[in-house]
């Protein structure tokens, strides 16, 4: 059986007319103007899968820029007899190659994830540079509380003071820290990197005891000592650069500090830390955990009162955190034989109170 | 090999005819491209551009032969890799470090920036380049594939003064900047051994483009007195006011109808510009399309005013209203207008041109992939 063809011989831009044979092994190429071809069934590939209405484009492998290009019908259908890997469609070896690379690319997907998310974050935050850390905790300090206005009553920011102090009692390697009030009109704290924790207005106001500050004060100390925003920080970081990778784009990357709430959201697991950090650290400086517990039970009060606006949204990612209950449950008083000792006298309590004037 | 030459037909060459024939497929190819995109962060979009290439060069026939598309995906992925890790990666980590150690305001990252947007002027040109080269060299036409023989690195000069005469000249050095920059691309454009020619004066554009500079700054005071007519003569300002500054709770229908006025402007200001400069594009692609030869072929194109608006407002349109999974049919019509509009008088003496012999860059459009240059 034979047909006419056209060849290219990948030299030249030259159209040759051929006429091509179906021999026993393959497929006899000769023409008035090449040398003649041999091309063996098993060494032949097409360009593109073969369609009724289109002409057959075949290369050899070995010959790669050569082209033969047939347009009969019958002797392509005899062809495809005689090779079928011409026929394309499922072919077991390449679909065994894309399934290893597609198991290749979830594990080191996988990898990646845990790399970017879990374990660089816990190294690299204890190798911040204490001066960038105390950058980036004034950085974010500035966004969160906006312009919120500084609590600066001496009398207040002195007593505070003192409630940092009464938790040093039996605690002596707790790292410097600051602590700021905002008038803000939310029940929260938070922990910044380099040490920073501000406190709202509001929360002092509706504290009842300065048990109740100083037990938030050892929480959120509890972060500072686990490092957990420097660590939700490089997270952050790190998935801007991993979707940058992804995505061929720069990513403006830490520049908008739109993701502070995602920095200052920690997981359960990081509260789990803070809180068993400040039961420890209360016990430490006989300051009575109650205190701490009282607060949770506020927090779950103030739970389902949703808010708006960008405070509103920060306080119901912590509000709606969940597992308050649980965290509730936790908390112990102190063991028999340590009696508690209070956190501030009379006047420093009510000066802390009007720390907002 | 006496005998075989002897038998080559002694004609003087062929004539050229360029047709585009679609072929099925293309709906296909734009659905599983758009979900592989997702199912992989975008990153099938090397494999994607691939396939689509393969579809839309296999339509294109000159003298009944079609085009074939050679280039592979995994080419272009660690192209883009390559340049990620020499010049993506070590930007992002210096913004990060800067940001980290002088704070977010500070002078040294507006700095950083503007070095980094120096970098990628002065490297914008090197990545046309490189990527029109990659694309001639993965192109076969009769088994033979192009080149551009030049260095991308001199264009990428090349292109940056341009850029910095264009700024200095409001933008009246086009013209000439635009035909400089087509000379050199065309003149370093081979197919197999055979170089393409271009030679002309910019003088002739200069009329048209006239027209489209004072029409633009007409339509862009235009456009300004009319957003302030507007946000006097309505409350607009106020609302969008009181909600940036969350007074108000927008309401679900104030959402909708300023997506829409924003989606609007956007149109608008996306359709405005393409049509003004269309004049003066359609000139150009005349202008520059009879400058150029190969062989004993010279060139002519069919571009007005009229075929260029519909083929870059229906493109945009169909962009925008398939949230962009329509982006082959795009390139389709873009590849489709050169393939109709183009035609070739004169001969090409087919028997001379051998295989080009320049080396073939093993990955490719790196650069291109980065800065997002647009191109088919």
């Amino acid at each position: 059986m034979q047909a006419e063809g056209l060849f290219f011989d990948g030299e030249t831009a030259l159209e040759h007319p051929v006429i091509v044979r179906l021999a026993d092994g393959g497929l006899a190429i000769s023409g008035a103007t090449i040398a003649p071809q041999d091309w063996r069934f098993d060494a032949i590939a097409a360009i593109d899968p073969p369609h009724a209405d289109r002409p057959f484009r075949l290369t050899h492998v070995q010959r790669p820029g050569m082209r033969l290009v047939l347009t009969n019908p019958a002797f392509m259908a005899a062809l495809l007899d005689k090779a079928p890997q011409l026929r394309g469609g499922f072919n077991p070896r390449r679909a065994g190659k894309a399934a290893m690379w597609i198991i290749g690319g979830l594990a080191a997907l996988a990898l990646t994830a845990y790399l970017v998310l879990q374990f660089a974050p816990q190294k690299l935050a204890f190798m911040l540079p204490d001066p960038w850390r105390d950058k980036i905790g004034a950085q974010i300090e500035a966004a969160l509380t906006g312009g919120a206005k500084l609590c600066e009553n001496p009398g207040g920011r002195g007593a505070l003071s003192a409630v940092a102090a009464r938790l040093r009692d039996g605690n002596p390697d707790l790292p410097p820290i600051s602590i700021n009030v905002y008038a803000i009109p939310i029940m929260n704290a938070f922990a910044m990197p380099g040490g920073r924790i501000v406190i709202t207005g509001e929360l002092i106001r509706k504290a009842e005891a300065s048990e109740e500050v100083a037990g938030v004060l050892a929480h959120e100390l509890g972060h500072v000592v686990h490092r957990h925003s420097e660590a939700q920080l490089v997270r952050a970081t790190g998935l801007q650069i991993f979707i940058a990778i992804a995505t061929g784009g720069g990513g403006d990357t830490i520049s908008s500090l739109a993701g502070l709430a995602t920095i200052l959201r920690y997981t359960r697991q990081a509260e789990a830390e803070a809180d068993a950090f400040a039961l420890e650290a209360l016990e430490n400086a006989a300051i009575d955990p109650l205190g701490l517990k009282r607060f949770f039970e506020l927090v779950l009060k103030e739970q389902g009162k949703s808010r708006t606006g960008t405070f509103g949204k920060i306080e119901s990612a912590f509000a709606t955190h969940p597992g308050t209950e649980d965290r509730i449950k936790a908390i112990r008083p102190l063991p028999d034989g340590i009696p508690a000792r209070p956190v501030l006298n009379d006047a420093q309590w009510q000066a802390l109170k009007r720390i907002c004037g | 090999m006496n005998e075989i030459a002897a038998a080559v037909p002694q004609s003087a060459g062929e004539a050229i005819r360029i047709e585009y024939v679609p072929r099925r497929g293309l709906l296909a190819l734009s659905l599983i491209n758009f979900l592989l995109g997702l199912l992989t962060l975008t990153l099938y979009r090397f494999w994607a551009k691939t396939n689509v290439r393969r579809h839309i060069w296999s339509c294109v026939h000159i003298n009944g032969q079609p085009l074939e598309y050679t280039g592979r995906g995994i080419e272009l992925f660690i192209g883009a890799l390559i340049v990620f890790l020499v010049f993506g990666l070590p930007a992002v980590i210096l913004i990060v470090a800067v940001s980290l150690i002088f704070g977010p305001e500070h002078a040294a990252i507006i700095g950083v920036q503007g070095l980094l947007f120096l970098l990628v002027a002065v490297l914008w040109g090197a990545a046309v380049y490189r990527a029109r080269r990659y694309q001639l060299s993965r192109t076969l036409w009769r088994g033979i594939r192009g080149t551009l023989a030049g260095s991308s690195m001199v264009y990428s000069l090349l292109y940056f003064g341009s850029l910095l005469a264009r700024a200095i000249t409001l933008g009246w050095s086009t013209p000439v900047m635009n035909l400089n920059l087509q000379e050199r691309m065309i003149g370093e454009m081979r197919f197999g051994d055979r170089d393409f020619r271009f030679k002309g004066r910019a003088g002739p554009l200069y009329p048209a483009y006239a027209v489209c500079w004072i029409l633009t700054v007409v339509a862009i005071i235009g456009v300004i007195l009319l957003i302030a007519g507007a946000a006097v003569s309505t409350d607009l300002a106020q609302t969008l006011s009181d909600i940036f500054s969350e007074q108000t709770e927008p309401g679900v229908g104030q959402v909708i109808a300023i997506l829409v006025a924003v989606f609007a402007v956007y149109l608008v200001l996306g359709a405005i510009y393409p049509v003004i400069w269309s004049f003066y594009s359609a000139r150009e692609l005349r202008l520059f399309a009879s400058y150029t030869s190969f062989d004993n072929a010279r060139f002519s194109m069919d571009a007005t005013a009229g075929n260029l608006i519909r083929l870059v407002i229906g493109n945009l349109l169909i962009w925008v209203f398939t949230l962009s999974i329509g982006a082959p049919y795009v390139r389709q019509r873009l590849v489709r207008y050169l393939c109709e509009r183009i035609k070739v008088e004169g001969t090409v003496d087919v028997r001379h041109i051998a295989q080009s012999q320049a080396p073939l860059d093993r990955t490719g459009e790196g650069l291109a992939d980065a800065f997002d240059v647009g191109g088919i």
